[in-house]
């Protein structure tokens, strides 16, 4: 054990946004402190913003300071969980984050199942030592997948899952980058869930794993599109009418319908459809459905010949098709029979 | 820029071609080129390129010096608590809420709940003793107790057993403040 350890501890006790933007009134706000190794649970009423000295010396094994917020509610005693803070020893300190390609900040990040996203980390207070105990060399990365049962869209998170593991035993900030989500449905587009990392100080003696630091993800399915009305096997004089069916349209994102003549190139830039206005999902935060129908599509396809149409689908990750079709006109009218009797 | 706001500027800058309407371009948005110049469509992801990208995601991980663990390591799980890791005084003003077994003795003024009463005053720990000043005391704990020093606790349970016969509920504490040590409740 590190003797050099201070017996006692200053605590910073936070002004948790989460109270801040509550009523203050209403909250309580209690410090916790629970010995890890021996026994002794403490507790006190704190201000929402201050600081003291801990209720009771550190002791070797450490101390877990919780703080928490709590008030009597419509349906009973609420609480809320405002900070966690370990203090041990040798406890190494860790702190998680994800970063993904979606700039949304409104909650937990969010991303696709087929989008990368960053992992990043920040370990310190790790020991080189040979000597030195293995939970003071070492911290535990966890990962684990919740995929959403049934509907993404409804959002029911089924058992957590594990992905994987890995231990980290270098101090310092670093990332990875995982390429897609490992998150397995029945369906590969349609799976949705979170993803959870947590970094763990491992267990040593008495004290069981302590949890540092822990971030999500949320990963939501791929966007389908598919049309119906048209057989791009035959060919139309008129022009028929078009269903377009968006399933999964991911949130904050922007869905039209373009055409161009000719059969499907990828990367073309084509002309929008004009007669659905185009979907966007501005404050959607899950995706949704759409039907389009157009029915005007006459006037559109002007010469003879293969029409492409394709969605197109905008999102944080980028402009792509994700669905097409072809229509085939041919306006040209063929007498078969003879003008002769006219002209006697 | 958010794309919420690009789709509003997308829609002020229509370029009208007949009954047509070309892509506006948006060199901000979306990973195109700041320049300005490409709108890149892509094709989206196939299934198989997905299960690509989820292959490559063990490279990403040891690429950052983590070392895959070669067992799983189990996790206790518990998900933290304060209400389920305290018990209820009520007394006849209201309830407080305590560490749950700190309150060592039993009082017949007191009821000590370990499920959150459904109604009544929330007061706070010192607002409790106030109202309370008869049938609640403190039993103050000693560094040496909270270490497990044998002879500590020896002298605090018999005390706590003198005590429990008198119909006054005591509670551990520290500075004042409520606390529970393992072992020490006789109710």
């Amino acid at each position: 054990m590190n003797t050099l350890f201070n017996k006692t501890l200053i605590l910073g006790l936070c002004s948790a946004s989460f109270v801040a933007a509550q009523d203050r009134s209403e909250w309580t706000v209690t410090l916790v402190q629970k010995h890890l190794e021996s026994s002794g649970v403490f507790q006190g009423r704190v201000d929402m913003k201050g600081n003291r000295v801990s209720f009771a010396p550190i002791p070797e094994g450490g101390s877990e300071f919780t703080l928490w917020a709590y008030r009597r509610g419509p349906d009973g005693l609420e609480e809320h969980l405002v900070d966690t803070e370990v203090v041990g020893a040798y406890l190494p300190e860790g702190e998680i984050w994800i970063t993904t390609g979606d700039p949304y900040t409104a909650g937990i990040p969010r991303t696709r199942i087929d989008q990368p996203f960053t992992v990043n980390y920040e370990v310190n207070g790790l020991m080189s030592d040979a000597d030195a105990p293995e939970a003071a060399k070492r911290v535990l990365l966890d990962h684990k997948v919740t995929p959403a049962t049934g509907d993404p869209k409804e959002s029911n998170l089924g058992e957590e899952v594990a992905a994987s593991q890995g231990y980290i035993d270098r101090n310092g900030v670093r990332s990875y980058k995982q390429f897609a989500s490992p998150l397995i449905g029945a369906d590969l587009f349609n799976s949705a869930g979170v993803e959870t990392l947590r970094l763990f100080a491992l267990p040593d003696g008495q004290v069981a794993e302590l949890e540092l630091s822990s971030a999500q993800v949320q990963i939501w399915p791929m966007s389908t599109g598919s049309f119906s009305g048209a057989d791009p096997n035959t060919s139309y004089t008129i022009a028929p009418s078009i269903t377009v069916d968006l399933v999964n349209l991911y949130p904050e994102s922007e869905t039209w319908v373009q055409y161009y003549p000719g059969p499907p190139v990828p990367g073309t830039v084509g002309n929008r459809l004009i007669e659905q206005p185009p979907v966007i999902l501005q404050e959607a935060d899950r995706p949704e459905n759409r039907v389009l129908t157009f029915t005007q599509l006459d006037n559109v396809f002007d010469a003879n010949g293969p029409w492409t149409l394709e969605v197109i689908h905008r999102t944080p990750f980028g402009i792509e098709v994700i669905s097409d079709t072809t229509v085939n006109i041919n306006r040209d009218l063929k007498l078969r029979g003879s003008f002769q009797a006219l002209a006697d | 820029m958010k794309i919420s706001e690009y789709h509003f500027l997308s829609l002020l800058l229509p370029l009208s071609l007949g009954a047509q309407t070309q892509v506006p371009l948006d060199p901000n948005c979306c990973g195109n080129d700041p320049e300005g110049t490409v709108l890149e469509i892509r094709r989206q992801a196939s299934p198989e390129a997905i299960n690509a990208r989820r292959n490559a995601n063990a490279s990403g991980f040891l690429s950052a010096g983590v070392v895959k663990a070669e067992e799983e390591v189990p996790i206790a799980s518990g998900e933290k608590s304060f209400l389920g890791g305290s018990e209820f005084l009520v007394g006849a003003k209201g309830f407080t809420i305590v560490p749950k077994g700190s309150t060592v003795t039993p009082s017949r003024a007191l009821k000590v709940l370990s499920e959150p009463p459904t109604d009544g005053n929330l007061l706070s720990w010192k607002d409790f003793q106030l109202s309370n000043p008869s049938v609640l005391r403190l039993l103050p704990v000693s560094e040496a107790t909270l270490n497990g020093e044998a002879a500590a606790v020896k002298a605090i349970t018999e005390k706590i057993a003198a005590l429990k016969t008198g119909g006054i509920a005591y509670v551990t504490s520290l500075n004042g403040n409520p606390v529970s040590v393992a072992g020490l409740s006789v109710r």
